[in-house]
């Protein structure tokens, strides 16, 4: 038999739900991975030992794969088509950074490891302007 | 006032007896709606098209097996646009595109629950993308006080 009480129940749970980032997105952990592999290119250069220089090719493909990890994290989750609006080149400057890193990850020119920091630098400025470091840095953090 | 807000959840609990193919009641989970619609709020559903500015209940285009409960924002050749009303708590359109219209199953008409906030929905508030603080603090003001 039909209650009210039967009738009141839900028959389902709608989300009006978000995917809960963790809301914390910076370009310091892109630009931190981009020192290393100028650092990294520099002891290659450096050195005479073949191992180690193999080491250094090594350890700086993989830290110029996180660079590019953390580019497209700041790209498609901290920036919004609103900051398009402002920045009509946001696109642009992430598909040149990103391929800049490529770049990097693909040879020991210091040259483009630069090149890629100073891109990392434009982009840390969009962050700053749309307020980045208010939105998504934890309060009481040492600058 | 207080009769009006009743009068569309009771008519819709009367059809609710016999057909719940057309007409159903969900409930609500998390916040991307606030403070148009809190957690725990009960809705009436009906099998209506979705028109721009309609609560809709939506299959998720990433998990079928789930539905969504979001506002329209637009309805065009690309689609159905689909925006929660607190957009610092909402995961819509901006993630995943505009939606098949198909994929749109059900118009809210109405919350039959709780009864102090039964009735029609309110009209979208203003999109504040930016902060999203005045639409989080208002429901937890709510909460607080109910």
């Amino acid at each position: 038999m039909l209650t009210l009480r039967s009738i009141l129940r839900p028959t389902r749970i709608v989300d009006a739900h978000c995917d809960i980032p963790c809301g914390v997105y910076d370009p310091e952990q892109a630009r931190i991975e981009a020192e290393s592999c100028l650092r990294i290119i520099e002891k290659h250069d450096a050195s005479d030992d073949k191992h180690f220089r193999a080491r250094c090719i090594h350890v700086k493909e993989e830290r110029a794969e996180l660079v590019k990890h953390h580019l497209d994290v700041l790209w498609h989750d901290y920036f919004k088509p609103e900051h398009l609006e402002k920045y009509p080149d946001l696109h642009e400057t992430f598909w040149k950074a990103t391929k800049q890193a490529s770049k990097v990850k693909q040879s020991v020119d210091a040259g483009a490891a630069k090149e890629l920091l100073a891109m990392i630098d434009t982009i840390d400025e969009m962050w700053k302007s749309t307020g980045g470091p208010e939105k998504t840095r934890v309060n009481g953090r040492p600058s | 006032m207080r009769l009006r807000g009743l009068l569309l959840p009771l008519v819709g609990l009367a059809a609710l007896i016999g057909a719940r193919r057309w007409l159903d009641a969900v409930e609500v989970r998390g916040r991307s709606m606030a403070p148009t619609l809190l957690p725990g709020d009960r809705l009436l559903v009906a099998r209506l098209p979705a028109r721009s500015g309609d609560v809709v209940v939506a299959t998720d285009p990433r998990d079928p097996g789930r539905e969504l409960v979001k506002r329209v924002v637009a309805l065009d050749a690309f689609g159905v646009t689909l925006r929660g009303d607190n957009p610092a708590l909402s995961t819509d359109a901006r993630d995943f595109g505009a939606i098949r219209a198909e994929d749109v199953g059900w118009r809210v008409v109405g919350r039959y629950w709780p009864l102090e906030r039964a009735g029609r929905l309110a009209a979208a508030p203003p999109i504040d993308d930016e902060g999203g603080e005045a639409a989080c603090t208002f429901p937890n003001a709510l909460i607080a006080g109910s």
